[in-house]
């Protein structure tokens, strides 16, 4: 294990290695500080090199960008009231206050120190926990494998929107999607209605690109586009002295290990766990009066915690293939894309891989410190760069990245009519993130289901006779009555 | 008073009518003596949208109407920019394949740059035949991707 390790990080100290996973966590930062550019949209614009670069370096690098995203939205958090991601939107409670007085420099060095330990603690946990989860995962019948698919799926419709049915619409549309084409299983033509193009069925980027980077784009354009007002303070007195880290560290801690617990249930994510881990903090705290106002624990705590959701989000996405979060749903994308296909096998197929990987989320929270501490001088700078530039600028990338993946502009044109869709889903209220986990988990449900029917013999009590399936089937079923009482509940108030 | 139909209503009930589509053409399907025939999933998938749409649409006409369409309330403003930004870029990928992405994509900037506000027209040229002209070389020497270029025929 140790041995794997150390090969990881002689993998990561490579030169071209090292330098993509340093440019993943400075573009994560920039992105996830502007308002309206999320770690999705990221390393969606980030596809077509992606798939040019060897496994492990576009690996470590989608990685770094994922961290950097997350800690990035803090920026805007604590100089703008604007979170610049979902997950910085507990930061603002207290970075914004912190600003105000004059402290906006302080505020961002708490948020990069309590961002690396909360990286660091869910490194340690990716590190420990997700072999051994591989381990259990590597004994999976079909029928475990199609009920886990229905879990990832149910799990991800109730969490990422308000409706839980609307969710599962979402996500059962994404099914339909992926039956487009030829069957694996019989050969047959479905739903292509004479059309040879959609013979091969649709590819994921492309449907990526629309739901995620397109949509956003179209939703974004009626929006007024006025000057950034970033807080114009000159950026001072990062560092905190001593005695104020040791009145937050336990803050840091305690959010750290909300975000890995959180971050490990499918379909949640930094936003849950950041609220979360500042309610604790202000419970445990010597002076919760002081949170809302400006308190170092309330900058730390939701930033630890956002940060430790990055590992605990890898930890299902590498051994089940099931995401954590939209981020790693659509990273779970891009590693198909590059014909690496997590899941229980990866850990005996791609070792190496997997220990770049957590040798690559190590150092990553390294980079990003000292990347945090850099950029912090400049990032009143980053925040004035205007969106109506940079809309235009993302609807080309999105163009020329459809268009990359085969050289066709058939590709461009699904694009644009995944993000038409993408935008009336957003528009109504239904979430993308099941739509595209639908998509990936299609064909994963239906080989299996038809493979775990083959093997019973047409009988469907494989499904329930078989304890990791059974757990799986309840589980899906209590996420679902769980959302819809609590979304009743909520009606109701 | 008269209960005003909330998209959630029009949502649901085109999701059964989707889903009835589907079944209809998954039926249509060879099926299998074992396992799963190429129709069998999708018809399983199109029933729970047949199920969830009905659920939705019951659930929209029972619910208070007035709270539900608060925040989708018709913007004409905004559903024309939307539109125009949308058929703008079909028409941009249909251009393509003919003028070619170097010589169109600083157009096609240009008319997003007014689409989203931008006023400065000097810097949204400049700006538009740099980026086109980045873009292009990157993607042709550095990812060995050659987009589409300027042909008569």
């Amino acid at each position: 294990m140790f041995a794997n390790f150390l090969s990881g990080f002689s993998a990561i100290l490579q030169p071209l290695t090292f330098l993509f996973m340093v440019f993943g966590v400075v573009v994560g930062i920039i992105i996830g500080a502007l308002p309206g550019l999320s770690g999705s949209m990221g390393i969606i614009l980030l596809l077509p090199l992606v798939y040019r670069l060897p496994a492990d370096t576009a690996l470590v690098m989608l990685c770094g960008l994922f961290c950097g995203s997350m800690y990035g939205g803090s920026i805007s958090a604590i100089l703008l009231k604007t979170p610049g991601t979902p997950s910085a939107a507990a930061t603002v409670l207290d970075g914004y206050p912190l600003c105000e007085q004059g402290q906006a420099g302080r505020a961002l060095g708490i948020s990069t120190i309590a961002s690396f330990i909360g990286g660091l603690f869910s490194s340690i946990c990716l590190f420990l926990i997700a072999p051994q989860l591989a381990k259990i995962a590597l004994n999976f019948h079909a029928a475990d494998y199609f009920s886990l698919a229905i879990f990832g799926l149910s799990i991800m419709a109730s969490s990422s929107g308000k409706n839980i049915g609307k969710g599962l619409l979402a996500g059962c549309l994404g099914l339909l999607i992926s039956t487009v084409g030829i069957d694996a299983i019989a050969g047959t033509d479905r739903f292509t209605f004479g059309i040879p193009r959609l013979m091969r069925g649709f590819n994921l980027l492309p449907v990526l690109i629309g739901v995620f980077a397109l949509s956003e784009v179209f939703s974004q354009v009626a929006n007024k586009h006025g000057k950034s007002t970033a807080n114009a303070q000159v950026i001072t007195n990062m560092l905190p002295k001593w005695f104020d880290i040791k009145g937050f560290l336990i803050a840091a801690i305690v959010g750290s290990v909300i975000g890995v617990f959180v971050g490990i249930i499918p379909g949640t994510g930094g936003s849950i766990a950041s609220f979360i881990a500042y309610n604790v903090a202000q419970k445990l705290s010597k002076r919760p009066d002081k949170f809302g106002k400006g308190s170092y624990e309330g900058v730390a705590a939701p930033e630890a915690s956002n940060n430790a959701t990055t590992g605990g989000a890898l930890i299902p996405m590498l051994c089940l293939g099931v995401p954590g979060d939209v981020v790693t749903s659509v990273m779970l994308g891009s590693l198909i894309l590059i014909g690496v296909r997590p899941g229980p096998l990866l850990f005996v197929e791609s070792i190496d891989l997997v220990y770049t990987i957590f040798a690559g989320m190590f150092a990553i929270q390294f980079v990003m410190l000292a990347a945090g501490l850099v950029s912090a001088k400049y990032s009143p700078k980053i925040l004035k760069i205007p969106t109506n530039i940079l809309m235009p600028i993302i609807i080309i990338l999105c163009v020329v990245g459809s268009y990359s993946l085969g050289n066709q502009l058939y590709d461009v044109y699904v694009a644009v009519c995944f993000g038409v869709i993408g935008y009336f889903m957003k528009k109504y209220g239904y979430p993308g993130a099941p739509l595209v986990l639908g998509v990936i988990l299609g064909p994963i449900a239906e080989e299996n289901l038809n493979r775990a029917l083959l093997m019973s013999k047409n009988s469907l009590t494989v499904f329930y006779t078989r304890p990791i399936s059974l757990v799986f089937l309840l589980l899906a079923a209590f996420t679902i009555v769980f959302s819809l009482v609590s979304s009743m509940k909520k009606a109701k108030a | 008073m008269k209960k005003k139909i909330t998209a959630d209503f029009w949502f649901g009930l085109g999701a059964v009518l989707f889903g009835i589509f589907v079944l209809v053409q998954a039926k249509k399907l060879p099926q299998a003596k074992m396992g799963i025939g190429p129709g069998d999933y999708p018809a399983f998938v199109a029933m729970v949208i047949i199920l969830l749409g009905l659920i939705q649409s019951v659930k929209a006409l029972l619910s208070d109407a007035s709270a539900a369409q608060q925040g989708e309330a018709f913007d004409a403003r905004r559903a024309k920019k939307v539109f125009l930004l949308v058929v703008g870029t079909f028409a941009y990928v249909f251009l393509m394949k003919h003028l070619g992405f170097l010589l169109l994509t600083p157009f096609f900037l240009m008319f997003l740059f007014w689409m989203f506000g931008y006023s400065n027209k000097k810097n949204a040229i400049v700006i538009s035949i740099t980026v086109a002209v980045v873009i292009y070389f990157l993607f042709m020497y550095a990812f060995q991707v050659l987009l589409p270029r300027f042909s008569l025929f």
